[in-house]
């Protein structure tokens, strides 16, 4: 302990000036959160870029100032202890960064109005993934890195490796596609688990110091992640949500094919395969509930015993939201699910009768409405608060929202010069990725009534769809 | 020569990673904005983010190259090991500015060439244009990175120093700009920014040639912040009175002394607006006359001041002329606007129901607006090059405008145009129209790594939709003076 505060006092002194610069800047990144008149300037996103490129630079420097790559370390010549030397890296990480963090994020809250120790759960979530997700890494790099110049080289191939990425798996182009956004939360898992790949680089290299070894693990564990990303994180985020939301009351619920035909997707094409539209309906939902599909599995049986299967995708539409903003008389929601099928099976099965099974998973909300009035602040479910103004005569509303640790609301609509704003909240996580624990949203349009639309999760269904043979036209 | 190509071909040699990696970025550069370019796309579609951020990363990337280039042959301190070589610093600098040249202007060329070509624009023809964007990367991001380089030892004080500029730039203009909005987008603009960046080139060049001949690093380091605080205050500090003065000493013409400006005697007080709790907003009636034939009039900046009879005196200052738009309702050789004004309400109430005297002062232009109507389902050229193409959005009550320009931006903001006026046997006179107002005052192409610019808007499909290109011929100030009866305060 004596030497970690040794090498930590040490660290002090020596990135005074770095130090003093990055807490200027967090004050200025608070600032530009907290007052009101620069909100949504362009100070507001450039303080948190500088911020972080700050943060990252003093990380870089923090590590290698007693280096873990190459062969000509001074400090393992010296009685360093292992332990000592990652207690006092780490005790100067939150020291200077978490804690500065930590205050700025009550000063911005404070100053919204709220009570900042009523959120200490939300605040540690929010320091514990930032944390994973923003210092881990570049705390990963520095450990495999001799210098800041080898570092900054590293940190641009891994982005030409994305990009290199993104150009082979032909992921860049894709169109305005109507996609469920009810298991977002799950794209957190990516991230944090290459924040716990990090932290076993930075480990192995203290304790190995081969950066051959540790770079290997370290790329091992992210491809790995990435392998099992295609679906993983849908796995365990519709295994939380079933155990979380139960089916209470949603047990008569199920989907089929609805009868107006699978059809071409004629709204979007797609250049990998052919697009569908199959036109899917959940029934019986629950009285004053709302359904909102996340995720589908299709199977297509052609006739010779040709099968094709979608996998796991997402619920998608290129017409129409996926998710049902309003309970229907009927108790049923439709939609024409966007699939798009091998183009050999489409060879073999256009034309003909083929059958069609699957199944869906489904969320089911319970949908409040508050309306939102003219010149006065109205309170939100999830603790947030919404302003209604105009921008001039001739222009339509102007509501500003804010919400602590959500995005106050996700998506907006505006029918018939209403403008209606959509809040779904089911992440079982205590707050979004972020540094500010103040989220703003804004929305203009509509001159007449505006109203603020929370959905709240009651039932989580999984359901087979009633399998039904129609002709691939 | 000779040894400026052994100097170049050694620095080849020791960066051959860190090139390959800014070339891929370069090649990035042009694919992610080829793809990014073009109609369909959501406003933060993939392709569109991949672009910013493969833009910013080849910035990041050529600042990175520049300082290891520069630090190979370091300037700053005592401990440089090719002074006691026969190197000789002219060489010395005409290998690095070779480097450059190489290896970060010609692929951008290059890259440019592609994305105007895929763009389906001629790259030939803009060559000019290109020309200039080079010369302005050069101004902007290479030269004050190659001063800062001469004047640093190692990457870990470049990057602090720039860490420590812009601290002093984001307290400055946030001191200074307040509560604007933080980007001034007002026509003079360009006028300080083109004058910012030609202070900061000058004393970039000042300061390499400096460090490569004497290596005085402490003055060199002084010129820098010399320049610095210059060019800030010449970018966000010249008084909007002095940047239309400066304006209108350029934009000077023989057949404006006509024009006149002049106010009715009794204002509003605006019920429509938001009132403020401590403000009153008023809206003065203004009228400018004598308009050159099919010339529109668009005020710039005004200021205001009142005496009441009791000699209580309060002048606005200079700030922006805000009108409703359609910017320009020419009517004759008249226009007439409603000019918005904020008084303390305090100060009001000791001038309401009375009649004051009021000077007020104008920085107005005189254009010709061209406007072009953009029909739905269709892609219409617009002035100056480049074309907007609208297309039904997912949504069957919005349309989709997707334009594009080569060089510059193809318009600046949007407005609604109000409603349309019913005007009995002569028709209905249609304001009920979206308009995208494009203002190129400015002669060199706007500031930016790709020559392609665009720029996406959804609206609803009812309304029609104007594009109008202001081009200013003339810019001058007019002083006014009434007599104006004040409302009682509400």
């Amino acid at each position: 302990m004596i030497q970690a505060l040794h090498i930590f006092r040490k660290d002090v002194r020596r990135f005074a000036y770095e130090i003093g610069v990055l807490a200027v800047l967090t004050c200025a990144w608070a600032w530009a959160h907290i007052a009101h008149d620069v909100r949504r300037d362009w100070y507001y996103n450039l303080s948190g870029v500088i911020l972080s490129l700050g943060w990252w630079y003093l990380i870089v420097r923090l590590v290698h100032e007693e280096p873990l790559a190459g062969d000509r370390q001074f400090w393992i010549t010296r009685p360093y202890s292992r332990v000592s030397l990652l207690a006092a890296k780490a005790l100067f990480v939150v020291a200077f960064i978490n804690v500065p963090l930590l205050l700025a994020g009550f000063a911005i809250l404070g100053a919204a109005g709220y009570r900042p120790l009523a959120y200490l759960p939300n605040f540690v979530w929010m320091q514990l993934t930032f944390t994973a997700v923003a210092l881990l890494l570049p705390a990963a790099m520095a450990s495999l890195t001799r210098s800041l110049a080898q570092f900054v080289l590293t940190i641009l191939g891994l982005y030409i490796g994305i990009i290199a990425l993104a150009l082979i798996a032909g992921t860049i182009n894709t169109g305005p596609v109507y996609q469920s956004s009810g298991l977002a939360w799950t794209a957190n898992i990516f991230p944090l688990s290459t924040g716990l790949a990090s932290l076993c680089v930075v480990l192995l290299q203290l304790r190995m110091r081969n950066r051959h070894v540790s770079a290997g693990v370290g790329i091992a564990l992210v491809l790995l992640i990435m392998f099992a990303e295609s679906d993983l994180h849908w796995r365990i985020g519709t295994a939380v949500e079933s155990r979380m939301f139960g089916q209470k009351g949603a047990e008569a619920a199920a989907v089929s094919l609805a009868p107006t035909g699978v059809e071409r997707d004629s709204k979007l094409h797609d250049s990998t395969g052919v697009a569908l539209a199959v036109p899917l309906r959940i029934s019986n939902i629950p009285d004053a509930l709302t359904a909102a599909p996340q995720i589908v599995e299709m199977i297509f049986e052609a006739p010779g015993g040709r099968r094709w299967s979608s996998g796991w995708i997402a619920a998608a539409s290129s017409e129409a939201s996926v998710l049902q903003t309003d309970p229907s008389a009927d108790h049923t929601f439709t939609w024409r699910q966007r699939v798009v099928i091998d183009r050999r099976f489409w060879g073999s099965a256009r034309s003909r009768d083929v059958t069609i099974r699957g199944v869906v998973w489904a969320m089911l909300y319970d949908r409040r409405r508050i309306r939102l009035g003219e010149n006065r602040v109205t309170s939100v479910p999830g603790d947030g608060k919404c302003s209604v103004s105009t921008a001039g005569p001739r222009s339509g509303w102007l509501v500003n929202c804010l919400a602590p640790f959500h995005m106050p609301f996700s998506t907006l609509e505006a029918p018939q010069q209403t403008l209606r704003l959509i809040s779904v909240w089911d992440s079982p996580f205590p707050a979004d990725f972020g540094m500010s624990p103040l989220s703003t949203n804004e929305a203009a349009g509509g001159n007449g009534e505006i109203d603020f639309l929370r959905y709240d999760p009651r039932a989580y269904i999984r359901r087979s769809i009633e399998p039904a043979s129609v002709r691939l036209k | 020569m000779t040894q400026t190509l052994h100097i170049f071909r050694k620095d080849v040699r020791r960066f051959r990673y860190e090139l390959c990696a800014v070339g891929a970025l370069t090649g990035a550069f042009a694919w992610s904005h080829a793809a990014a370019d073009m109609p369909g796309l959501p406003e933060f579609s993939r392709a569109v983010m991949l672009a910013y951020w493969t833009t910013a990363c080849l910035a990041i990337a050529w600042w990175f190259l520049v300082s290891q280039l520069i630090h190979e042959e370091s300037l700053a301190g005592n401990r440089q090991f090719w002074i006691t070589r026969p190197y000789s610093w002219r060489h010395l600098l005409a290998a690095k500015f070779l480097f450059v040249v190489v290896f970060m202007n010609l692929p951008l060329l290059a890259a440019q060439i592609a994305i105007l070509a895929a763009a389906g624009y001629q790259p030939l023809a803009g060559l000019p244009g290109l020309l200039w964007m080079q010369l302005a990367v050069t101004m902007v991001l290479i030269a004050p990175a190659i001063a800062l380089a001469t004047v640093t030892r190692n990457l870990a004080q470049f990057v602090m120093s720039i860490l420590c500029a812009v601290l002093a730039a984001y307290v400055a203009a946030a001191a200074l700009l307040g509560g604007g909005s933080g980007i001034d987008i007002s026509s003079a603009a360009w006028l300080n920014r083109g004058a910012a960046v030609l202070i900061a080139c000058a004393g970039a060049v000042l300061i390499v040639r400096w460090q490569y001949s004497r290596r005085l690093t402490d003055a060199s380091s002084i010129a820098g912040l010399c320049t610095l605080l210059l060019a800030g205050a010449f970018y966000i500090g010249i008084p909007m009175q002095a940047q239309y003065a400066w304006r209108s000493s350029i934009l000077r013409s023989q057949e404006t002394s006509a024009v006149s400006v002049s106010m009715a005697p009794s204002a509003e007080i605006d019920h429509s607006n938001q009132q403020k709790p401590l403000d009153i907003v008023l809206l003065l009636p203004i009228t400018i006359a004598r308009l050159p034939g099919s010339e529109a009039a668009r005020p710039e900046i005004i200021s205001v001041s009142f005496e009441n009879p009791a000699g209580l005196h309060w002048s606005s200052g200079w700030r922006p002329a805000s009108r409703w738009y359609p910017i320009s309702t020419v009517d004759g050789p008249k226009m007439r606007y409603q000019q918005i004004l904020a008084l303390p309400r305090d100060l009001y109430r000791r001038i309401g129901d009375q009649t004051v005297t009021l000077h007020g002062s104008m920085y107005l232009s005189l254009e010709r607006p061209a406007v072009v109507s953009l029909l739905p389902a269709s892609a219409t050229g617009i002035p100056g090059g480049g074309f907007c193409e609208v297309t039904a959005a997912d949504n069957e009550k919005m349309n989709e405008i997707f334009c594009s320009a080569p060089f510059r931006r193809p318009y600046n903001s949007s407005s609604g145009g109000g409603v349309d006026v019913d005007r009995g046997a002569a028709g209905i006179e249609r304001h009920n129209r979206l308009q995208l107002l494009s203002l190129w005052e400015s002669p060199w192409p706007d500031f930016a790594l790709s020559p392609v610019f665009t720029e996406r808007f959804r609206y609803e499909s009812e309304s029609g939709i104007a594009f109008v290109r202001e081009d200013p011929r003339a810019c001058i100030r007019r002083d006014f003076a009434a007599h104006v009866h004040m409302p009682a305060a509400p």
